[in-house]
């Protein structure tokens, strides 16, 4: 909207592309900028922005998000209000990513509230910290706008940094990660930047997607929230309410009963010792809201097949355990979901 | 007596219960180390925070219940347990200790059976108790809640109501100033607890120094421009252990990276660890060939800058080299000769080129190897990699090395220098120093200053008189001038300093400068097979 405003105004007085895209340097910071940071106490923002939103009012916005996690989510305040750094560990789709952005969305402590990352294996240091383009220095000066291109730790100065998937990070860039933390300061050839900020990082638990181990020193500086699934009670009310979020603009809403038996499944699945990773809530969502518009589209009444295709097909990738083969791992995930029917048919004959 | 204690309040409730933890957790077996002060403090302003935001909604109940699971949340990564699948469990039972000390008293916790170490922590009461007796009134005071006889239990119950109706009061400012300073202050509060400081102390200090380390390591890692931010081994151990730390440390920090340097393609798939005897022998002849091929073509080239009497010495007799012979008796001179001769005739050296003077006193030396991992050092020569052939050398060298009492030290550098291995006597420590080699990858750009300075650094704790430094590079240097100067003060130190240059692209310049100015050899060899040679040339030259 900004942009067709500039391009009307732009018509009328004749101003060049040239100053046009000088406006859109200007947002940019200088290295000069940068280099001048006052150091920042986030934690004492966060407290603020506790004492004057209140615990109930972030409760509530939360709630509208994300069911169930108002005891971790006070944990995760608590910790942030004491300047402690947190790790979010839990199996895969219970919330741990929405939650660390809710949160950060909630108390928006700064404009952005939060800086993202999504770590991979092959980050590097320089990645992280950004860097200088020398080509661009050597035409434009150091502190020409597009001469130093900040990396996320520089821009998470005074807000929150969520690290997703801390535990693909290699070593390498955990050391940059760890030397802002505790210097506070972020170093780019030569230059000392001040960056402030509190991260909340996710992981799966690290034995089975963990690439990399956390190094000592960087541990020793979080505190580890562990999210687990959801009582049976909440998980149904999640599934139907999410999937139904999904498939509002179809107009169509999910049965009942396919939500029940979409939630025995589920729990039969994180119950069973045989699995070690067990089933993703998002992907539960989503494979009801697929059984349903897919029968949408074929124009009829969504059947019980659709669901346990559905449901075999979006959880048979994340689940592992002790399984010899792929074909080994959908059948027992077949048979659980033949033993999710019988037990949902038991309920609703009552 | 009664009267005269304090309320509880939450501060020193908490920080009760944490000390007790810690107790728990040091005494326990199955426990490696308890955990940080900095997880401890955060734990208690964190417990701290988190009652506040439950804004009064607290029996006895949650309160354990918070306590224990904020608490666990602060210290999990901290605290490291023999087995990590019971490390839960281990915090779960010293939770439930401590809050049974504090909020019922000892005595009734051990009679309900609670208790696992109960004899354990009784003993520690009787003895431990008088000694920990300065430590302020916090301790006093549970000591006598603990000793209390049962009609006085009462009481207890009177100073948790306190504490949950000081805690119900709305998240207020105060409070939440009070909660940040424990922990971002560091100020008082846990500091009476003089217990888990003083344990502490050393801890606290080891890790400001890797603090400090790792801080340096970054300056200078992103400090100059145009750098290649690669760190080589050396450099990536040293961030979690003292660079001089002894070899045995460096090998135990090694084996837990070594799935990290795996991960990122760093070591190649002939580490000799993982060799069976067969595929050795196989690989060794393969190499043997490679060098016998390269010795033809290759060229030595040695220049000496010192006297053969830089080492006065009695000499009683000269005779060829017998096996047991102590190669501190060798005749460096002659000896150099023939070995060089038959080397640039690419022939095998015999014991009989090697000729012994009997001294009237034996010595030992402190060596230091500065080995180039530049990304030079990738390239292949004769189907290998540089690297790898160099470190074949050296650990020729190191076993070479194990038949006399010197002390050899391992200097990586690239951009940066760092100690790979301080001074260790070769004799007893080959193994490991073989070990941490096999891992040693290259990349990265040249700074042999660096790496100099590294030595005299490393050369200043030495107590030998004789101590020798070997440079091995294939490439030219940043700040060349730079080490000139560092020559001059190792001289000063009265080290001696040798270069070996391979390939065509060295500074030979520079490095015979070097040399010259620190009285040793300059062996330039045009192919890198031959730099086992070369520096067993070099070692003969020096005593
Ligand atoms: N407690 C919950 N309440 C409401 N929705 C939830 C809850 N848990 C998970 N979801 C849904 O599941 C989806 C996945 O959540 P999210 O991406 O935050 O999970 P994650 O734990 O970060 O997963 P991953 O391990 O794959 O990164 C969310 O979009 C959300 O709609
Ligand atoms: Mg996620």
């Amino acid at each position: 909207m900004v942009l067709r405003k500039h391009t009307s105004e732009q018509a009328k007085t004749g101003t060049s592309q040239n100053q046009y895209s000088d406006k859109l340097l200007e947002n940019l910071p200088r290295l000069s900028d940068l280099l001048k940071r006052e150091p920042i106490q986030v934690e004492k923002l966060v407290a603020e922005a506790i004492r004057t939103k209140g615990v109930r009012k972030i409760l509530s916005e939360l709630d509208k998000v994300l069911k169930g996690l108002g005891d971790v989510a006070l944990d995760l305040l608590s910790s942030l209000a004491i300047g402690r750094h947190v790790l979010i560990m839990g199996p895969v789709g219970v919330g741990k990513t929405t939650l660390a952005e809710t949160i950060a969305e909630i108390l928006a402590i700064a404009d952005p509230p939060y800086i993202e990352v999504a770590c991979h294996s092959h980050m590097t240091a320089t990645e992280l910290t950004g860097d200088i383009d020398i080509a661009v220095a050597l035409q434009a000066g150091l502190d020409h706008p597009l001469a130093f291109i900040p990396g996320p730790l520089v821009l998470a100065h005074g807000r929150i940094l969520i690290l997703d998937e801390i535990n693909r990070l290699n070593p390498y860039s955990q050391a940059a990660l760890l030397q802002a933390l505790q210097e506070h300061y972020v170093y780019i050839r030569g230059f000392r930047i001040r960056s402030d900020f509190l991260v909340i990082a996710t992981s799966n638990p690290a034995e089975y997607s963990g690439v990399y181990e956390l190094s000592e020193a960087l541990a020793d500086r979080m505190k580890v929230i562990e999210i687990n699934y959801p009582d049976r009670e909440v998980l149904r009310g999640i599934l139907e309410w999410k999937s139904n979020a999904l498939l509002e603009h179809l107009g169509v809403k999910v049965p009942d009963f396919l939500v029940e038996l979409t939630t025995n499944f589920v729990t039969l699945l994180v119950q069973d010792s045989n699995i070690e990773v067990g089933p993703s809530i998002r992907s539960a969502i989503f494979a009801l809201a697929n059984a349903m518009s897919r029968a949408w589209l074929e124009g009829r009444e969504p059947s019980i097949n659709d669901l346990k295709v559905e449901l075999v097909e979006n959880m048979v990738s994340t689940i592992r355990g002790n399984f010899s083969s792929e074909q080994e791992k959908k059948e027992y995930l077949l048979k659980k979901f033949d033993e999710a029917l019988i037990i949902a048919k038991r309920s609703y004959k009552r | 007596m009664v009267e005269t204690e304090l309320p509880l309040d939450p501060i020193s409730l908490i920080n009760q219960v944490l000390e007790h933890v810690y107790e728990y957790l040091s005494s326990d077996s199955r426990v490696i180390r308890p955990g940080s002060i900095r997880s401890y403090e955060a734990a208690a302003a964190d417990i701290y925070f988190r009652i506040l935001l439950e804004q009064g909604n607290l029996d006895e109940d949650k309160l354990r219940e918070i306590i224990t699971r904020v608490g666990i949340q602060n210290l999990l990564l901290s605290v490291e347990t023999q087995n990590p699948e019971e490390k839960k469990l281990i915090l779960e039972e010293a939770f439930e200790y401590a809050l049974n000390r504090v909020l019922r008293g000892f005595d009734e916790f051990a009679k309900q059976g609670h208790a696992p170490k109960k004899r354990e922590l009784e003993q520690k009461q009787a003895t431990g108790d008088r000694a920990s007796s300065g430590t302020g009134q916090l301790r006093a005071r549970s000591r006598t809640g603990s000793e209390r006889r049962p009609g006085e239990r009462g009481e207890e119950e009177t100073d948790l109501n306190v504490l949950t109706s000081s805690v119900s009061e709305d998240v207020s400012l105060s409070g939440l100033r009070q909660g940040q300073a424990m922990y971002s202050g560091r100020t008082a509060s846990l500091r009476t607890t003089g217990e888990i400081v003083n344990t502490q102390v050393e801890e606290v200090s080891m890790n400001d120094e890797m603090e400090q380390m790792i801080s340096t390591i970054y300056e200078a890692f992103y400090g100059g421009v145009g750098t290649v931010n690669f760190m080589n081994l050396a450099q990536l151990i040293n961030m979690f252990v003292r660079y001089d730390a002894n070899i045995i440390k460096k090998v135990q920090v090694l084996k837990k990276l070594e799935k990290y340097l795996r991960g990122y393609g760093l070591v190649g798939q002939t580490t000799y660890t993982k060799l069976t005897q067969g595929d050795k022998k196989i690989l060794e002849e393969f190499r043997r060939r490679t060098r016998g091929y390269s010795s033809d073509m290759a060229q030595m080239k040695v220049m000496k800058f010192v006297g053969s009497d830089r080492y006065p010495t009695y000499v009683v007799n000269m005779r060829e080299f017998k096996f047991g012979d102590s190669y501190s008796n060798i005749d460096l001179y002659k000896t150099a000769i023939n070995i060089s001769r038959k080397s640039l005739m690419g022939k095998m050296i015999t014991s009989r080129d090697i000729v012994v003077k009997e001294y009237a006193n034996v010595k030992s030396i402190d060596l230091v190897l500065c080995l180039d991992v530049s990304g030079s050092m990738r390239e292949l020569s004769w189907g290998m990699q540089k690297i790898d052939i160099a470190k074949d050398a050296v650990s020729k060298y190191v076993q070479f090395l194990t038949n006399t009492n010197d002390k050899l030290a391992l200097i990586l550098f690239n951009f940066r220098a760092d100690v790979l291995w301080t001074l260790h006597q070769v004799k007893k420590y080959w193994k490991y120093m073989l070990y941490l080699l096999s891992y040693v990858y290259a990349g990265g750009g040249t700074n042999l200053a660096h790496a100099l300075e590294r030595a005299r650094e490393v050369l200043s704790k030495s107590k030998s008189s004789a101590k020798h430094i070997v440079c091995v590079t294939d490439g030219r240097t940043v700040n060349a001038q730079l080490c000139i100067r560092e020559v001059m003060r190792l001289r000063r130190q009265g080290a001696t300093v040798s270069t070996i240059a391979i390939g065509e692209n060295s500074d030979d310049d520079l490095l015979m400068k070097i040399s010259r100015m620190g009285g040793g050899l300059f062996i330039k060899i045009s192919n890198i097979h031959d730099l086992s040679k070369a520096l067993i040339i070099d070692k003969l030259h020096f005593l």
